[in-house]
């Protein structure tokens, strides 16, 4: 299927991005890698009178390290921070999470704010980035804010951002040497996760554990050490899970039940 | 090659009576050569992909002592102009039992034209004749030769030098009809197909406990097609059937809800296999040539869309011990065949 017809604009500097979606609002969508936007305006599940194309803003590729958290910029893609030489050592979540997103072909193009911006319930960015306890910088002519990965993305594919704001960048902080493992199930590699779970140890040796794939957004959880078990259980009651054709509720609930014990024990091995 | 009197079956004994008896098949290609020696091939075929074309080029190259390169296959069939009967086609595996036979008849017919045709320039009894090389020659004399293309545009140019009695035209076509498929009994019954070729798999899978999924760790595939023409387009062949027989085994489906909604309508929930979902598959031969084709050849296309997924279902069945597995074996159906198996 084609898209609907719609207006293509490239501005050349970020202040233009905020004056024309100030101006837009809801009837703009901003084009990153496209990966996500442009499928679905094919099969006109989405619609924009206009794309605004932020892709070659150079002041948006740039992956910048701040001391205690990594900022990516907008229009950095999912191969080049996975070719950031120091990915593993200082964010090892995503080290870990990068390589189930899509595939290399589409990770290209794809964005890693555009993954947070699409926030997709299966989707291995927003939760990593929910993990890894990391906030997303919104700008807009009125200014900026920064809100945290559990008020940013609120349910399938609803964020907190406002039409006239753009997504500049994501902040993750730094984890190097903690414990980190991620595992997903999907029909075939590159699909979307039926489920996916992220662990990363704490200091005090209880594990933060994040899953996708059983509600409209990623959830968190603190497991402590002792009764991991008996908490997965209570927790994947409590979420429920959803119904969709490739999953019902209870394989949902059964596979976070299964995964979260190997990739928790998978995360303290690495931490060892 | 299939029986046409099997669609009979679809009347009574008495109005199939009535209406005369339907039975049998025919098969047909032609050999044309041109003035210059270039040989073409045409046959009631319409390929898709099978490798047709390679084929006939070598069955025809054979008998006439050239190179499957020297042959042109052209397989655009128009009803109107080229030789057809209602058997014509590309299905029920009868390429290589049906028209790969028509082929070798045309070529055959050729050769032994183009022999007579040499003979007489070359001075020698047709018996004496081959063509190897390139080349029509005696072969108690290899030295006494004629380029093929010079033999062949005698026919063209000079038909006053051809043998007497000769038809000119280098035109030949090969037409195949076995005996073997006669026309429904007055009881229903009829073999519907002249040859039957034969498929055994085996394999074993494991279904992980955590992801309900399937795995394949090891897959053998056991054909008797007859006499294999091609080796490399068989085992071609072979692994794109086994790659659709994975498809519908393990993910390919048209899924509807209660309501009748289609929920399977793009690329994204249809799932397609691609290689890397694809398990290793061990291909084995038991070659037995058919009595009833010339060549002995009795296809082998469709085996593994029809055997893998009756072979995978099998092991599940057996993996889990459950009686029925509905295909595709998806994480969400292993799953509930594994909580009915707790209960």
């Amino acid at each position: 299927m084609k898209p609907r017809p719609f207006d293509y604009l490239r501005p050349d500097t970020v202040d233009e991005v905020l004056a024309l979606l100030a101006e837009y609002g809801d009837d703009a969508r901003i084009l990153a890698g496209g990966q996500s936007l442009v499928p679905m305006l094919n099969l006109r599940l989405i619609d924009a009178a206009t794309l605004i194309d932020i892709s070659r803003l150079a002041a948006l590729d740039v992956i910048r390290d701040r001391g205690d958290t990594i900022e990516i910029g907008a229009a950095v893609t999912q191969n080049k921070l996975m070719a950031w030489p120091q990915l593993a050592d200082k964010l090892p979540l995503l080290a870990a999470a990068l390589p189930f997103v899509g595939h290399f072909q589409t990770r290209n193009r794809g964005t890693v704010c555009g993954s947070i911006a699409h926030a997709d319930p299966s989707s291995e960015i927003p939760l990593a980035l929910a993990v890894c306890g990391g906030e997303v910088v919104l700008r807009s002519k009125r200014g900026e804010r920064v809100l945290k990965a559990g008020e940013f993305q609120k349910d399938m594919l609803t964020t907190a951002r406002a039409a006239d704001e753009l997504i500049a960048a994501v902040r993750i902080p730094v984890a190097r040497g903690k414990g980190v493992a991620f595992r997903e199930v999907a029909r075939r590699h590159g699909d979307f996760a039926i489920v996916a779970v992220a662990a990363m140890v704490e200091d005090d040796g209880a594990v933060r554990l994040g899953v996708g794939g059983m509600a409209g957004r990623p959830m968190v959880r603190r497991i402590a050490a002792a009764n991991a078990a008996a908490a997965i259980d209570e927790w994947a009651v409590e979420l429920e899970g959803y119904e969709d054709l490739h999953a019902s509720a209870a394989l949902r609930r059964d596979l976070l039940r299964n995964l979260s014990p190997l990739v928790i024990e998978e995360a303290r091995k690495c931490a060892a | 090659m299939s029986n046409m009197g099997y669609l009979s079956t679809l009347m009574t004994a008495a109005a199939r009576e009535k209406a005369g008896p339907k039975s049998g098949a025919v098969s047909m290609a032609t050999v044309n050569i041109d003035p210059l020696g270039a040989v073409t091939v045409t046959a009631d075929v319409t390929v898709q992909g099978q490798s047709h074309e390679t084929v006939l080029a070598q069955i025809v190259a054979e008998q006439l002592g050239l190179k499957t390169d020297d042959i042109e296959v052209v397989l655009e069939m128009d009803t109107a102009k080229d030789q057809w009967s209602i058997a014509a086609g590309t299905y029920s595996s009868r390429f290589a039992s049906g028209t790969a036979v028509a082929a070798h008849k045309a070529a055959v017919q050729m050769r032994d034209k183009l022999k007579a045709i040499g003979a007489k320039q070359l001075n020698v009894l047709p018996a004496d004749v081959e063509l190897a090389g390139g080349k029509i020659r005696s072969r108690s004399n290899p030295d006494n030769a004629l380029p093929f293309g010079r033999v062949a545009g005698t026919s063209h140019w000079s038909p006053m030098l051809l043998p007497e009695s000769m038809v000119p035209a280098l035109s030949e076509t090969g037409v195949w009809t076995p005996q073997e498929l006669e026309a429904p009994s007055s009881d229903d019954r009829i073999n519907t197909s002249l040859t039957y070729g034969f498929i055994f798999d085996m394999c074993g899978v494991e279904i992980d406990p955590v992801t309900y999924s399937v795995r394949v760790d090891r897959y053998v595939s056991m054909h008797d097609a007859g006499r294999i023409m091609n080796p490399m387009i068989a085992e071609g062949q072979i692994r794109g059937a086994f790659a659709q027989g994975i498809a519908s085994a393990l993910y390919e489906e048209f899924s509807y809800n209660e309501e009748g909604a289609f929920l399977s309508g793009t690329f994204a929930d249809y799932l397609v296999p691609t290689v890397s979902e694809i398990p290793e598959l061990e291909i084995l031969h038991y070659e037995s040539p058919s009595p009833l084709t010339p060549l002995g050849a009795k296809g082998l296309a469709e085996g593994n869309c029809m055997s893998t997924p009756a072979c995978i279902a099998n092991a599940i069945a057996d993996a889990l011990a459950v009686r029925e597995v509905i295909l595709p074996a998806t994480p969400r159906r292993i799953h509930a065949l594994m909580q009915d198996h707790k209960k």
